[in-house]
């Protein structure tokens, strides 16, 4: 069985890794489309994260059938009750996509031809494209939801408002958007680094670094505090599960996740730092603030001391960006085009990524040793698939 | 563990799973026919280096990506319908066939991840090094969706003559398999040579300068040269597909040629015959838009119209007049002796063939003679028809591809069948309803059987 469910993770990550930067992406390309009319800049980024969830897409498709056939031939029993007790929220999920296919590709393949008729229009067809895809994703929540924490409904729409739905669906949404301002940031750091200086598209490249960098540090602060709203709702609805999480060497996940939020914190301060402030800078603050986020990380085990360091430490990262943000937005920042700078930025986009792929394979391991929480467990799959495959 | 009954039709179920299915098998054999034609177009490009070979190669490209975005979407469609409405008949499926499900899906990953570089990376592989590696791309995923095909023809021929029943692999030798992938292999070139004259045509009509016009004129007329030389194999492939039919699964055979559903296999022998005659005509417009049409084809088109006409009827011509839906209530004839396939539908079909080859040879002739960019003969109303003509054979090769996929399903249906002898869709109906003892109440809860040996 574990076997089994390593396979199905794996497909399941590496669908994850295109998808959840695709719906980052998708929400951010309509917003930057708009900001775009000022700020030519940023209809480019607009073009080319549209460009970049086009050409993933169906790879990112083809990847969760992959992942849900191997569903069917090594979980029949999870897959069998979870497409039975959903199927009329998984229509609704069916024509949500379906609509949501036919806005996202003219948005990207009509985008001139569109655009020279109404730019208003072009967006709206961008956010509807959005918005269908946070509903179809919403619904698949429902379902992951339920499996961790599953309740007795009449029918599928009932048993999706299952407790933890809205937390993971809030707790996702902002994960998606930490994983695409990271990689934004980062591939225009590697785009940096990769030419020569002072090239033309530099200006681009530097606002792309800052805008991405503005929105991974801002969703990552709100990451903690929807991720305590979710693992509350867990805890009381079934108590079982984050305490299993604490015991054995599920723990080094969670360690493991600390580690990487730790990373992103300090790789970020080192970028946010290279801005010339007039007050300058700290270094007793700063070496406080290192401090703080090395103990948040030794007391993952620990939630409630944990969460009290963590506190501490959005409160430090608030109060720096407080002064930092004004001249980062504002100001320009040719401090940022050096080779430390594009290298850091590159490292937080793979580090944003795999703290994501963390995030969700630690909500898989919870549920451990059920497939669906108290309902169906692996054992009982086991056993299933003995007596049809001898 | 148990599920809750669907409470609803059957038939529902019935029609949720035909109506993604048939869909999906639109789009799916549409990709595997393009990107052949689009690695020949592009191979054609490569090494005579004619800026319309690249050009038709682009549009191709495009049409590819496109389908392949919009059969990503269906299968997720079809097989969460598969889950929903048949989870019985699925699971057992998948149970046998569980690897060629897999080698299906990474395979049309495989495809996916070519096609897109084709297309994505167009101007990247315009020069030096790189026009191998990018003509590489497009055989590659040509490569992967044959090979995709291939095993979604395991399954489905394992559906109407499994042999062995719990296994897999040994398939592939099944009475049906080679015969199915065969057939597909060119029902799959016809239509995608077919659709993609259609785009041409319709691009065509849109087109407001010549070069343009000339562009999708000369594009048409080479999709369809490769769709309708594919659509004169098939009866050819077809014939050995039912003979391994016949004596593989006799019942089923017996339900499309003469029996319930044998009206079914006259419609697709109509559109057959619809095929070929409207493809005739394509080509005498051909060879008439050329300024010098040589002097054979005015004795050979009329005679050979005059018998693809006779011999479209006569293939046509039902036998077992009972089985057409309302029919008996303006005959009480039940057999019609004209409609027997010995001699008489033999005869119609090799007329077929044979004519239709001596069209294409002429349309092959004039392809060859085209010059690279003809200017516009604005006097003629002929391009405009022959657009027509190309998206009336696309709209046709839609529906006979619908009516065909229909015939086999119906092989197994009609006789109550999901998997020829092993699962019968009678198994699927305590997936919808209580069973008899249960006095017509829904049960609550309905028990989930597994596939036992």
């Amino acid at each position: 069985m574990t076997s089994s469910s390593f396979w199905i993770g794996f497909f399941s990550l590496a669908h994850i890794t295109l998808a959840s930067l695709g719906v980052g992406f998708m929400v951010l390309a309509p917003i930057a489309e708009g900001l775009g009319r000022s700020r030519p800049y940023f209809t480019d980024f607009a073009y080319l994260a549209t460009r970049f969830t086009l050409v993933t897409y169906t790879t990112s498709i083809v990847l969760a059938v992959f992942m849900l056939e191997l569903f069917i031939g090594l979980f029949p029993l999870t897959n069998s009750y979870l497409f039975n007790h959903f199927r009329y929220p998984l229509h609704l999920a069916l024509i949500v996509f379906f609509i949501q296919v036919l806005c996202l590709y003219p948005y990207y393949h009509f985008w001139d031809r569109l655009r020279s008729k109404s730019i208003t229009w072009h967006i709206t067809l961008g956010t509807v494209a959005a918005v269908l895809i946070l509903i179809w994703g919403g619904i698949l929540d429902g379902i992951g939801s339920f499996m961790m924490t599953p309740v007795q409904g009449d029918n599928g729409w009932a048993r999706l408002w299952n407790p933890t739905w809205v937390p993971l669906m809030v707790h996702r949404f902002f994960g998606n958007l930490v994983i695409a301002g990271y990689v934004m940031a980062g591939y225009a750091g590697w785009r940096l680094w990769k030419q020569s200086p002072q090239k033309k598209d530099d200006a681009y490249y530097l606002t792309l670094i800052k805008t991405g960098m503005a929105i991974g540090i801002v969703s990552l602060m709100i990451q903690p505090v929807s991720g305590f709203v979710f693992a509350q709702h867990i805890q009381n609805a079934q108590p079982d599960i984050l305490q299993n999480l604490y015991e054995g060497q599920t723990v080094l996940l969670v360690i493991g996740q600390f580690t990487l939020l730790a990373l992103l914190l300090l790789g970020s301060h080192l970028i946010f730092r290279s801005v010339h402030l007039e007050r300058g800078h700290s270094y007793r603050a700063e070496v406080y603030y290192v401090l703080t986020v090395v103990l948040m990380v030794v007391l993952a085990p620990y939630p409630l001391y944990r969460r009290i360091v963590t506190l501490l430490v959005l409160l430090q990262t608030g109060w720096y960006l407080w002064y930092v943000f004004p001249v980062w937005m504002r100001g320009s920042t040719p401090s940022l085009n050096k080779p430390f700078i594009h290298f850091i930025a590159m490292a937080l986009g793979l580090a944003a990524l795999i703290l994501y792929l963390t995030m969700g394979t630690i909500r898989e391991v919870a549920r451990g040793p059920d497939t669906i929480h108290g309902i169906i467990n692996n054992q009982t799959e086991s056993t299933f698939r003995s007596t049809t495959f001898p | 563990m148990t599920l809750e009954p669907l409470e609803t039709s059957l038939t529902v179920g019935r029609v949720a799973i035909a109506a993604s299915a048939l869909t999906h098998t639109l789009f799916a054999t549409f990709i595997v026919g393009s990107s052949l034609i689009g690695a020949v177009t592009a191979t054609f490009s490569y090494v005579t280096e004619k800026e319309w070979f690249n050009r038709l190669a682009k549009l191709i490209a495009f049409a590819l990506v496109l389908s392949t975005a919009s059969i990503s979407f269906f299968g997720v469609v079809l097989v969460f319908a598969l889950n929903i409405y048949w989870p019985q008949f699925w699971h057992r499926l998948f149970h046998v066939m569980f690897w060629p499900f897999l080698g299906e899906a990474a395979l049309f990953l495989g495809e996916a991840i070519f096609a897109y570089a084709w297309y994505y990376l167009w101007e990247w592989g315009r020069h030096g090094w790189r026009q191998k590696v990018h003509l590489a791309f497009i055989w590659l995923a040509a490569g992967c969706a044959l090979s995709a095909m291939f095993m979604i023809d395991i399954t489905a021929s394992y559906m109407l003559t499994p042999d062995p029943i719990h296994s897999a692999w040994e398939n592939v030798f099944n009475p049906t398999m080679i015969h199915l992938d065969l057939h597909r292999w060119f029902g799959n070139l016809t239509w995608a040579g077919f659709a993609l004259g259609g785009i041409c045509a319709v691009r065509y009509l849109k087109s407001t300068t010549d070069t343009d016009r000339n562009f999708f004129q000369k594009g048409g007329n080479y999709c369809f040269v490769i769709g309708y030389g594919a659509l004169l194999v098939m009866p050819v492939v077809g014939y050995q597909y039912l003979l391994h039919l016949r004596y593989g699964q006799p019942q089923a055979f017996y339900t499309v040629m003469l029996g319930e559903r044998s009206w079914l296999f006259d419609v697709v022998a109509l559109l057959y015959g619809l095929l070929i005659l409207f493809g005739s005509l394509y080509i005498m417009q051909m060879v008439r838009s050329q300024s010098k049409p040589p002097p054979s084809f005015i004795g050979f088109n009329p005679l050979s119209l005059t018998v693809i006409v006779i011999a479209t009827m006569m293939l046509a011509m039902p036998y077992q007049l009972q089985h057409i839906p309302l029919l008996n209530q303006l005959t009480d004839q039940e057999i019609n002796s004209l409609g027997k396939m010995q001699p008489y539908k033999y005869f119609a079909l090799s007329s077929l063939v044979v004519f239709g080859f001596g069209h294409w040879l002429y349309s092959l002739r004039v392809f060859g003679r085209m010059p690279p960019a003809t200017v516009s003969r604005a006097v003629s109303g002929a391009p405009r028809r022959m657009a027509g003509l190309l998206v009336t054979l696309a709209g046709l090769t839609v529906i006979i591809l619908l009516a065909m996929g229909w015939v086999r399903e119906s092989a197994r249906a009609v006789n109550g069948y999901l998997i020829y002898g092993e699962m019968r869709l009678e198994d699927e109906k305590s997936t919808y309803q209580a069973s008899p003892s249960d006095n017509g109440f829904f049960p609550k809860e309905i028990p989930y059987e597994s596939f036992e040996q």
